[in-house]
């Protein structure tokens, strides 16, 4: 698929590992003693600092595949690489350090921890592993970046979609992680917010060289991005 | 980043976590402030039972060395002297034991404990503490025809401090005494008691009494030297073989040993407490922890592994427990003063009001290590939660894999509650006998119910039922059958409360029913001597008003000098029958345990019965036996050719009165009495006496017939009975106390998260027409089920076991009554109806838009 004029050229190949690679994934899940296939031999490639779209019908194995290129489930076959390292054959101890420091994730439902301000929201992550600087420093940093600078000392139930939604990119950027992959960002958020997340995205991006992966179904998001990757019923489009 | 960062993040996120969970978090709080009351407050009390039973062991003993039990001569002073003299002894002093009658301004018939004393010398430690007059001593107070009396006993007369009385000794006449004084109840004079002077007391004799003699006597050695003191025992045992020589070293180790065993019975007590306040911990930390399964899956995404899981809610279990650590080591202190009190007046001690600050300190510790343990389960299985299933809402469904980890943790979880158990009781085996006792029984009663919910919830519906009602029913069985781990846990958490307050009422209802019976209905008991008074003293009573039942026994001692020909030497007292005239030993009197009841066929034989239970086990007597048995007087022993009668056993009996003594352990025709005593056969009349007139009567006869007649009042005795039992009963409800509030707990919690995994369901059945007063009825229905199934199967075993105990520890046989059963199970039922509907009330009102859209 054609990158959208404005974005940067994808990283020639070879010269670093990519952010993400999966090769071949494959799940299924049990229905009564059967199977059925939700993802049938997906490989996916996101080179450092592009802005991806996963876009696709509804029940097409989005989310499911979000979910293992995250770290949060394990495929049946295929392998998933995080920054150059194989998840899928690491121990839980071991994926919750690469969850921590390499890759951030952005929920359709926000997800922020309701009794923490919006500044120990963005912290959460950096009270585990190995973190240079102060978490504090950190998180002012980041909000500033988000445009919520004003906003530290709110918890979540004082803050609009948008600046929940601002928080959730914020912490899921506090590790400086490899990718950040985000689902449906937009889901919960009215027009107005909807079309402010892809010139944030943007906008961080040029700013940290972050790269991202965002499931979505809004157009404008899926405009924005570098490149679209289609799936449908469990299979790359071509 | 340091350690003190993430000490300042884990302290803010558990402080505002606690304060969102708002009431569920002081449930929590609540539950662990239960058990540390119950173990504080009872290891205060076994505390002050120490000071009180070894702090002054002098003045408990009397002096170095006492020496009781046996009547001692008074020329035998002669050989305390000459010990005194030769240095082996510092000092003692002599009491004579004496029985009597009083009157102030209200009589009391029996005082069982009247000591004369040398008040110069009386005591050698262990001074009373006088109440009145404000400054005295016994020395100052016991003279001309004054009496010191102990508290209990002038409130009882009704005197104060410089009031007449009137004192008739048993072997004395009636006289006018003075109250010189009152003292405290505690140390050698807890019992109630009056003191006289030596020279007061032989005033009062009569001239016929029998020679003068010593009951107890107290001794110091020079230097109150342990070694010296045992030597002085071993010549004092070896002068009166008869006595009782007891020093302080005696005495000390028997009241440590004593202490030991009231501190383990409180500290378990205390832990069982504990235990259940634990069970409320875990309970209610699932329900804290499965409301963030959000929160935890979200961590988990971001890179938290277990171990900051662990630490991130450990902090918070920390603050639950210190905080309820505190709450509990508070009221702990207030709950010690009262169970001290009641302690004090069931076993007549005198405790001193102490507060230990380590034993505070410990149980606020307590209170934060057990909210760790009891909380360790919830936070580690909270941390197993897969992120993926929970961010998608995916179900978990119950993994192999996570039922093993439940049940290792279980083990882990005993384990550690051992280790706490250990470290209280430091009694490694008692503390292993405690958890694998109550494991085993908590894991059988879960068991037990587990099958129980299985059975219930698949009940049919009566198809007579309304239609509207027969769904609810059926949602609330199937309801009642979903989590039935959870229902198990929280039926046990009531069956144990349910069945504590069950066998309290049963069997303190049961015994009050026993007294009640005919048989049982003996309250006082009146003694003639001389049985050629007894024409003259027993027609009197039939025209005694407040006498509404008697019946007459001739007793006397005797000494058993032969068993099947073989020298034996035992005794007892013989209780003789008119078996020719009906006088038969009755069934409601006694039980029969084996042979048969004497009849009107033995009247003129040699049959006998014996008490089973009071009999020397190493004689080791059987029916048939052939005992040869002499006369024995009270203070004579056996007389000089006093005739030998052989006697055959034809049946064993055990007595049915709950207070009331019997005279003897053997019980024959009045012939067998004839031969054997003759006119040394005194008589014993029973007697039921209105309560109210009891002392009157008794001692109205006491007066008309000095020396002659002795008596026991009974009403007195039972009354004092029945306070010491109230107070038993008091106490067992309180300990009951903590095990009911954490079952309310665990109830409440049950209901909460129930209503919280049901609100996509119920959201479901709304839209579809239910409304919230449907919903809210299932809720309530299931909770009357649960409380009924709980209350009927606690009172089913309550009602064994108070039958049971009836029989072993008071030997008697007691009811069940069905009013109490169906009060208590319903009341179960009622309890659970209410916290339900207190749960439940505003989740049934979830808005259905509220729940599907967003979740």
């Amino acid at each position: 698929m054609a990158a959208p004029s404005g974005a940067p050229a994808q990283a020639p190949a070879g010269h670093q590992p990519p952010a993400l690679e999966a090769r071949a994934i494959c799940k299924s899940l049990p229905f009564a003693r059967a199977r059925i296939e939700i993802l049938k031999g997906i490989s996916v490639r996101i080179a450092s600092g592009e802005l991806v779209a996963l876009v696709g019908p509804s029940g097409s194995g989005k989310s499911m595949l979000l979910g293992i290129l995250a770290g949060l489930d394990m495929p049946n076959s295929g392998q998933v690489f995080v920054a150059g390292a194989d998840i899928t054959q690491m121990s839980e101890s071991r994926l919750a350090v690469v969850r921590n420091q390499q890759i951030g994730m952005v929920f359709q439902a926000f997800n922020l921890i309701p009794t923490l301000t919006a500044q120990e929201n963005v912290e959460v992550p950096l009270y585990v592993g190995r973190h240079p600087g102060k978490p504090a420093r950190r998180a002012r940093e980041l909000l500033g970046l988000v445009g919520l600078s004003h906003r530290l000392g709110n918890k979540p139930s004082q803050l609009s979609g948008g600046e929940q939604q601002r928080v959730a990119i914020a912490r899921a950027l506090a590790t400086a992680p490899a990718i950040v992959i985000m689902d449906e960002p937009t889901g919960n958020l009215d027009k107005t917010n909807s079309a402010n997340v892809p010139q944030l995205i943007r906008e961080l991006r040029a700013a940290m060289g972050a790269t991202f992966l965002i499931a979505t179904h809004d157009a404008e998001v899926a405009a924005a991005a570098d490149r679209a990757i289609a799936i449908v019923d469990g299979m790359v489009a071509a | 980043m340091n350690v003190g960062t993430n000490l300042g993040f884990h302290g803010r996120y558990a402080t505002r976590s606690l304060a969102r969970e708002g009431s569920r978090s002081l449930l929590a709080i609540l539950c662990v402030a239960v058990g540390v009351m119950a173990v504080v407050a009872l290891q205060l009390v076994a505390n002050m039972v120490n000071v009180g039973l070894t702090g002054n062991i002098r003045g408990l003993n009397g002096g170095d060395i006492a020496v009781t039990g046996a009547r001692i001569p008074a020329g035998e002073l002669a050989y305390f002297d000459q010990l005194q003299q030769a240095g082996t002894l510092a000092t003692y002093t002599a009491v004579t034991t004496t029985s009597g009658a009083a009157q102030g301004r209200h009589p009391v018939a029996r005082i069982d404990r009247i000591f004369s004393v040398d008040p110069a010398t009386f005591p050698l430690a262990g001074a009373p503490a006088v109440e009145a007059p404000s400054s005295g001593s016994l020395a100052n107070l016991l003279t001309g025809a004054s009496v010191v009396l102990t508290a209990d006993l002038a409130q009882q007369l009704g005197v104060a401090t410089g009031d007449s009385m009137t004192l008739s000794l048993a072997e004395g006449r009636p006289a006018t005494v003075t109250v010189g004084g009152i003292i405290a109840n505690n140390g050698l004079f807890a019992e109630p008691q009056i003191l006289l002077a030596r020279a007061t007391y032989l005033a009062l004799r009569s001239a016929t009494a029998p020679p003068l003699s010593y009951d107890e006597v107290y001794v110091d050695v020079p230097g109150h030297s342990p070694a010296r003191a045992s030597a002085v025992q071993q010549q004092l045992h070896s002068r009166f073989p008869q006595a009782d020589v007891i020093t302080t070293t005696n005495l000390l180790r028997s009241n440590q040993e004593q202490v030991q065993g009231i501190r383990s019975f409180l500290q378990v007590v205390g832990l069982v407490a504990l235990l259940i306040g634990g069970m409320g911990i875990l309970n209610t930390m699932q329900v804290l922890l499965r409301r963030r399964r959000m929160e935890v899956a979200l961590l988990k995404t971001v890179g938290y592994r277990r171990g900051n899981l662990i630490a991130l809610f450990g902090s918070e279990a920390l603050l639950i427990g210190l905080a309820g650590g505190l709450a509990g080591a508070g009221l702990g202190i207030a709950g010690a003063f009262v169970v001290k009190r009641f302690v004090e007046q069931a076993f007549s001690l005198a405790l001193p009001s102490q507060i230990d600050p380590v034993t505070v300190g410990a149980g606020v510790a307590l209170g934060a290590v057990t909210a760790l343990i009891f909380g360790l389960l919830p936070i580690l299985q909270a941390s197993q939660v897969r992120p993926q299933a929970v961010l998608r809402d995916q179900p978990e469904g119950a993994r192999t894999a996570s039922r093993l980890s439940t049940l290792l943790l279980g083990l882990l979880l005993a384990a550690l509650f051992f280790g706490l158990t250990e470290s209280i009781l430091r009694n490694t085996l008692l503390a292993l006998e405690l958890v694998v006792g109550a494991g085993a029984v908590l894991g059988l009663l879960g068991g037990l119910f587990l099958l129980l919910i299985f059975l219930v919830s698949h009940l049919p519906v009566a198809a007579l039922l309304p239609r509207a009602w027969k769904t609810h029913l059926r949602l609330a069985l199937r309801n009642f059958g979903r989590s039935r781990a959870r229902t198990a846990t929280t039926e046990v958490a009531l069956f144990t409360s349910v069945f504590a307050v069950g066998l309290i009422l049963m069997l303190g209802q049961g015994l009050k029913d026993q007294y009640a019976k005919p048989g049982n209905a003996w309250n006082a008991t009146l003694g003639i001597v001389d049985s050629a008074d007894y024409v003259t003293v027993a027609p009197q009573l039939a025209h005694t008003a407040g006498v509404t039942r008697q019946e007459t026994f001739r007793i006397s001692g005797y000494q058993i000098v032969a068993i099947n020909g073989a020298t034996v030497q035992s005794g007892g007292g013989m209780e003789g029958y008119d078996l020719t005239h009906g006088q038969l030993p009755a069934p409601l009197d006694i039980t029969l345990d084996r042979g048969r009841l004497l009849g009107s066929s033995d009247a003129g034989t040699r049959n006998v019965m014996l008490a089973s239970g009071n009999l020397d086990p190493a004689l080791h007597f059987a029916l048939g036996d052939h005992i040869t048995v002499q006369f024995t007087g009270k203070f004579t022993g056996v007389p000089a050719n006093s005739p030998a009668l052989t006697l055959t056993v034809v049946g064993f009996y055990t007595d049915n009165r709950v207070f009331a003594e019997r005279e003897g352990n053997l019980l024959a025709d009045n012939a067998v009495l004839t031969q054997l005593a003759g006119d040394k056969a005194e008589y014993s009349i029973a007697l039921h006496l209105d309560p109210a007139r009891a002392d009157a009567v008794l001692t109205q006869f006491v007066a008309a017939y000095p020396g002659t007649v002795w008596v026991h009042n009974y009403a007195d005795l039972l009354s004092q009975v029945a306070a010491y039992f109230n107070n038993i009963m008091l106490a067992l409800e309180a300990v009951v106390v903590p095990a009911l509030l954490a079952a309310i707990i665990i109830i409440a919690d049950a209901v909460a998260l129930a209503m919280l995994e049901r609100r996509r369901e119920q959201g479901i059945l709304k839209a579809v027409g239910y409304t919230s007063r449907g919903i809210l009825a299932q809720t309530l229905i299931e909770q009357g089920i649960a409380g009924m199934l709980a209350g009927l199967l606690a009172m089913g075993c309550a009602a064994l076991a108070a039958l049971a105990l009836a029989r072993i520890s008071f030997q008697v046989e007691i009811g069940v009554s069905l009013l109490v059963v169906a009060a208590v199970v319903l009341g179960s039922a009622a309890l659970c109806v209410t916290i339900g509907a207190g749960v439940a009330w505003s989740a049934a009102r979830v808005r259905p838009l509220e729940v599907l859209r967003y979740e």
